[in-house]
């Protein structure tokens, strides 16, 4: 951002609609572990990553950040012999940063934050840094107030201080960070973003601590994409708005479809590559189909089988007079699709060797070229686009459900040409839900979840904490359930080995990956019982524009509600057991007791070795 | 979900009793907000809490050539409009046989006017029976139907969607339809009919009142105002149900990509809106969310504007907010704003008239046959829109206004005079358009409070009318700036809002569409402030609709403006 009057349209006071001005005065509550001004914090032992297999690549390209514990904070009043409790709080300076698409409930982490310093030392400072990563790299700066914050709490988008780049990767962009936080004497760097901003903000903390500079780098899990999911984060601030939004038009096109009785809509959602957003949304309007990128790749369905599979379906409704229905597809589909995505592959390989857009039908591998004239122009175009900040095509650009309508249109055609069919034309309408419903404004769950994580990022520098990412768990409860905490980034890490062209480096490089959906889990078995009768019975269901006050206003992510997570809560509980163990089985007891413990845990040791090998779990896949 | 038992061309009463449908819906599957939705009792305007009586309004007119409109409804014309007013005397009430129909495209709250005279009938003439036409128009002329019962109606209650009957676009106009729709209701016996469209099917439910009461038929029609567009309204009948629903939905919508569009600083964002004829809706929108730039057909009209001019005003705007260093927007766009534009519809009339005629070859000659302006115009559209001029037709051979893709015209257009201007040195920044069409998805929203409230009031209002006689009316809810219980209910003589078009040498009666009025309170209010926005950033984002809280009561401003509720 080269223009000065450009920054000066962040953070300036907006002007707000009715109900936008009774939202900015709703005031989320805190749990109890975060209320007062005395942080306690619980250590736990050192976190390290799930992916077994990546460990030690991972603790090698991360020697200073590795290995760190866990963080549990408590209340005051927690009877923790051995918690640390910090009741001094010195003056410090927090710098915070928008990195990653903007999430509606990104302006109540930098609120909440602000509150959180304020509370425990009304002389520290927060200080924004305009135009997201470039902002920081530049050090243009907005100090953060109550008067500059009146007109963003609570409300949806990221022009308090706005996004740009969304990359902190490259070693100049390193250096410029570090030079920034130097210069403003930051005591801490927040980081608020998906996958691939918290995994540069691990990067960021590990080059800190190996060059003494004292400012601390935290993540704070923000994404609409629902894609930073883990053990330790259950769900990302802007999940269950954005789905909320798009089930809300979803289902008012669902009502349509029932009503007109002869249309097919074809509704591709904003998500980025995972399917999180398209089965939320399914699971909360029950359209007739979704196709889920991750049943795609593990089935390696090619785009004729999905036409094919989406063909059968409007036949078998067809047969049942039913000539309408909705579809919903995920943005990253094109990336599931087998074919697709190696065409996209090859594509980005040579947009990296510098060929020019026109000329790269023409360098184009035969199979991938036959692939590419096959498909339409509108599509080809948009696959030609370059990548991007993360690596991954611009989805939101490439129209899937056009692509994928026209398809499926030509198929039925066929077949009411041959006789196999003999229903009516088949007619499509596309639809994008995307940019409608990022800028939302974020529901109570995400203003709520949003504040907390905030303060949560004041507890994590009070601790001293560097390269850590604040948690909190047991969302599915009331706020005062929820337990708040720190993971190392790194303890979400894995390791993939990919390869794009024959030059690219074989080495697998540690990242926050974007986590799929668990075709195991609850909510993908949740769609899976229902899907017959979403296919065939047409029970939509409506969940209304998102409500703040009465009926609805508390309602939670299903895919939420339905799994049964609190694992910060449970590694502190089996630490407790842990001690239980130790002070009951002391040398002096009793041989029984003795034999007993030994019993117990020789089993329990054998079945954990077991689950937790490397041929055991999936993540090891390479 | 249970296939609603349909009835075609059979079935006696008897049957019909033990045969009880099943609604289409499942309340169980519901949400908690269309939960609390269903079980929300409804207020009524306090007229229709207690006995009434009809009260006539001097004779009517026509809205243009009264003495046409007098030749084709011989019956009716003339007729008073009427009101409601209390009276110590109850109307006499006997039981009714009323038929309802839906026609047309969808809008939130038509399951409100179903149920509203259902429920009338219940209150007031018990032992009624009620049945509903499927599929629309095209179910009263081939007697498909289903007879409405208190559980079958129950799941809709403030529920969008037209899915309790459905609609459809079917016309009865043909000699032989009228005597399918007298079959119809001879063999049901109605005592009246409902109609509940827009323009088009409330011209035809005169048609069809006067049809009935020239055969001397005791059947009575009555209409109702739906249409998402706006574009059927009057002094008499201020709003059609549907257009405050669609139009919140829509300004969330739109107030969502302003906030994004400012929070990343580098997309102008061109929001296309329903509204194929009239620009109410657009309108609509840019009071609630504030736009840089909003496009009003019929001002365009007026101006005589080409896509040119239209093109260089965005384009105009586009390079002064980068001056000052913004390179984001939002840009509303009705619709149908090239049948606005008269160099448009004239291209588009003739390429009608070559292509009934002729094959379109790839080499072009054909175009020899435009006139040099128009063909100067054609080969100025972007290649795209081309396209979906010759390629993409309706069933009439005519191009589909609704299909053609307005907001990536003018992308693709604004994109080509920036590059040219950037050539000259005048444009130093990067555009970058996103294209967006808000249509289907606020057409069967959950209506709002007020047109959940407007439409169990016209229901009700409805009901009141059959019970009194009337026929040929359009069901008239006023005083809708003040709360429910003072809003006044009565009927207005369709007639009086009717003219004439010639239509293949004929004169056939129309309901004038009522365009945005560039002398109205709406528009005079956009247009003074549509200038400051274009620069600034007066961005509002009104949030979704809400069913408690501030604000959850508010009706729209284009309403509020014209009845002067609002400055």
């Amino acid at each position: 951002m080269g223009s000065v009057a450009m920054d000066s349209d962040y953070g300036v006071p907006r002007e707000l609609s009715a109900l936008q001005k009774a939202r900015a005065l709703y005031r989320p509550d805190l749990p109890p572990c975060l209320q007062g001004t005395t942080v306690k914090v619980e250590y736990g032992d050192a976190a390290i990553a799930a992916d077994v297999a990546g460990a030690h690549v991972i603790s090698h390209a991360f020697p200073h950040t590795y290995g760190q514990p866990l963080a549990h904070f408590l209340r005051k009043t927690a009877a923790v012999p051995d918690a640390t409790v910090i009741t001094e709080h010195p003056v410090v300076r927090v710098g915070v940063v928008f990195s990653g698409r903007q999430s509606p409930g990104g302006h109540n982490v930098i609120w909440g934050l602000h509150d959180a310093i304020k509370a425990h030392n009304a002389n520290s400072k927060l200080i924004g840094f305009l135009g997201g990563t470039d902002g920081l790299f530049a050090q243009k700066t907005l100090e953060i107030s109550d008067e500059v914050l009146s007109s963003y709490k609570n409300q949806g988008g990221y022009d308090l201080l706005g996004r740009t780049r969304d990359q902190i990767r490259t070693t100049e962009q390193v250096n410029a960070a570090m030079t920034a936080c130097q210069a403003l004497k930051l005591d801490a760097l927040v980081i608020i973003g998906g996958v691939t901003s918290n995994t540069d903000a691990a990067q960021l903390a590990e080059t800190f601590a190996e060059s003494k500079c004292s400012t601390k780098v935290v993540g704070v899990p923000v994404t609409l994409n629902g894609d930073l999911k883990n053990q330790f984060v259950e769900t990302t601030v802007g999940f269950d708005t954005i789905c909320k939004v798009n089930s809300q038009l979803i289902s008012n096109v669902c009502t349509d479809a029932l009503s007109a009785e002869k249309y097919y809509y074809f509704v591709r959602l904003m998500g980025r590559k995972a399917s999180h957003v398209a089965l939320e949304c399914a699971l909360q309007s029950h359209p007739n189909m979704v196709i889920l990128g991750e049943e795609v790749a593990a089935s390696k369905l090619t785009i004729f089988d999905i036409t094919k599979q989406i063909c059968d379906a409007v036949q078998a409704r067809a047969e049942k007079d039913k000539n309408h229905g909705v579809v919903l597809i995920p943005e990253g589909l094109v990336e599931s699709i087998p074919e697709l995505y190696a065409l996209l592959q090859e594509i980005h390989g040579l947009h990296d060797k510098g060929v020019s857009v026109e000329n790269i039908s023409s360098h184009l591998s035969p199979w991938a070229s036959a692939l590419f004239e096959f498909l339409p122009p509108f599509i080809r175009k948009q696959l030609l686009l370059h990548p991007e900040s993360d690596d991954s095509a611009q989805l939101s650009q490439i129209e899937t459900e056009k692509l994928l309508a026209q398809l499926v249109e030509a198929e039925m055609n066929k077949r009411l040409k041959e006789g196999t069919y003999k229903g009516k034309k088949f007619n499509a309408i596309c639809h994008f839900f995307g940019y409608q419903a990022r800028g939302a404004l974020p529901s109570k769950f995400d203003c709520d979840y949003a504040y907390v994580l905030g303060h949560v990022c004041y507890h994590i520098l009070a601790a001293g904490l560097n390269g850590y990412m604040a948690t909190v768990t047991n969302l599915r409860s009331p706020v005062n359930k929820w337990k708040c905490g720190a993971a190392p980034i790194t303890s979400m890490m894995t390791v993939k080995r990919w390869s794009r062209g024959p030059a690219a480096s074989q080495i697998g490089k540690p990242a926050v990956h974007m986590a799929s959906i668990d075709l195991k889990g609850k909510p993908y078995e949740l769609l899976r019982q229902n899907s017959s009768s979403f296919l065939m019975e047409d029970i939509y269901r409506n969940p209304g524009p998102l409500q703040f006050e009465g009926p609805g206003g508390e309602t939670k992510p299903i895919s939420l509600c339905v799994e049964d997570r609190d694992y910060m809560g449970r590694i502190k509980q089996l630490q407790e057991y842990l001690e239980k163990v130790k002070s009951i089985v002391k040398p002096g007891c009793s041989q029984d007791v003795l034999k007993a413990a030994l019993s117990a845990m020789a089993s329990v040791t054998e079945m954990l070795t077991i689950m937790s090998s490397p041929s055991f779990s999936g993540q090891a896949t390479i | 979900m249970a296939a609603a038992a349909v009835a075609a061309n059979g079935g006696g009463d008897g049957a019909q009793a033990s045969n009880a449908p099943a609604p289409t819906r499942l309340a169980s599957v519901y949400s908690e907000v269309q939960t609390s939705r269903l079980k929300h009792a409804l207020p009524l305007p306090s007229v229709l809490r207690s006995p009434f009586a009809l009260a006539d309004g001097p004779a009517s007119s026509a809205a243009g050539n009264p003495g046409e409109i007098a030749k084709l409804f011989p019956n009716l014309f003339g007729q008073p409009s009427v009101s409601l007013v209390p009276s110590p005397e109850p109307a006499s009430t006997r039981p009714l046989k009323v038929g309802v129909v839906l026609s047309g495209g969808q809008a939130p709250g038509g399951h409100n006017v179903i149920c509203g005279i259902f429920d009338y009938l219940q209150e007031y003439a018990k032992g009624s029976v009620m049945y509903g036409f499927k599929g629309g128009p095209a179910g009263v002329m081939k007697c498909k139907y289903v007879e409405l019962t208190a559980d079958y109606v129950y799941p809709y209650r403030n529920q969008g969607g037209f899915d309790m009957i459905c609609s459809g676009r079917d016309k009865i106009e043909t000699p032989e339809q009228f005597k399918q729709a007298e079959d119809t209701v001879n063999k049901l016996d109605l005592d009246g009919l409902v109609v509940i469209g827009g323009d088009d099917s409330n011209t035809n439910a005169c048609l069809l009142a006067e049809y009935f009461r020239g055969k001397n038929m005791k059947t009575r029609v009555i209409g109702c105002p739906k249409t998402i567009d706006g574009d059927l309204k009057c002094k008499e009948v201020p709003t059609s149900f549907g257009f405050d629903t669609a139009c919140k939905i829509y300004s969330e919508m739109i107030g969502n990509v302003m906030t994004d569009a400012r929070s990343t600083g580098k997309y102008y964002h061109f929001v296309r809106l329903m509204g194929r004829a009239a620009s109410h809706i657009t309108l609509e929108c840019a009071l609630q969310t504030h736009p840089n730039v909003a496009l009003i057909g019929e001002e365009v009209a007026a101006k005589k504007e080409t896509l040119k001019s239209v093109t260089d005003y965005i384009t105009d705007i586009v390079c002064k907010r980068a001056e000052l260093g913004y390179n984001y927007g939002v840009i509303l766009i009705p619709e149908g704003l090239i049948d606005f534009i008269p160099e448009v519809q004239k291209l588009i009339a003739e390429l009608n008239e070559i292509l009934a005629h002729d094959v379109v070859d790839e080499a072009g000659a054909w175009k020899s046959k435009l006139q040099p302006e128009s063909r100067q115009l054609f080969d100025f559209l972007p290649k795209t829109i081309q396209e979906q001029l010759l390629l993409e037709r309706d069933p009439h051979g005519n191009v589909q206004v609704a299909k053609i893709e307005t907001e990536k015209m003018l992308i693709a257009m604004v994109e080509t005079e920036l590059e040219k201007r950037k050539a000259e040195g005048k444009y130093p920044a990067h555009f970058r358009g996103q294209s967006h069409f808000f249509g289907y998805e606020g057409r069967c929203g959950l209506p709002t409070i007020f047109d959940s409230n407007y439409c169990y009031a016209l229901g009700y209002g409805s009901g009141a009318l059959l019970q009194c006689g009337k026929t040929g009316l359009i069901t008239s809810v006023g005083n809708l700036a003040a709360p429910v219980e003072e809003w006044t209910v009565g009927g207005t003589a369709l007639t009086s809002l009717m003219d004439v078009e010639r239509r293949h040498g004929k004169y056939k009666p129309v309901i004038k569409k009522a365009m945005v009025e560039l002398d109205g309170a709406p528009f005079k209010k956009f247009a003074s402030l549509r200038d400051e926005w274009s620069l600034k950033n007066h961005y509002i984002s009104p949030g979704p609709i809400q069913f408690s809280g501030p604000g959850s009561n508010d009706a729209n401003h284009t309403l509020m403006l014209e009845l002067g509720a609002e400055a």
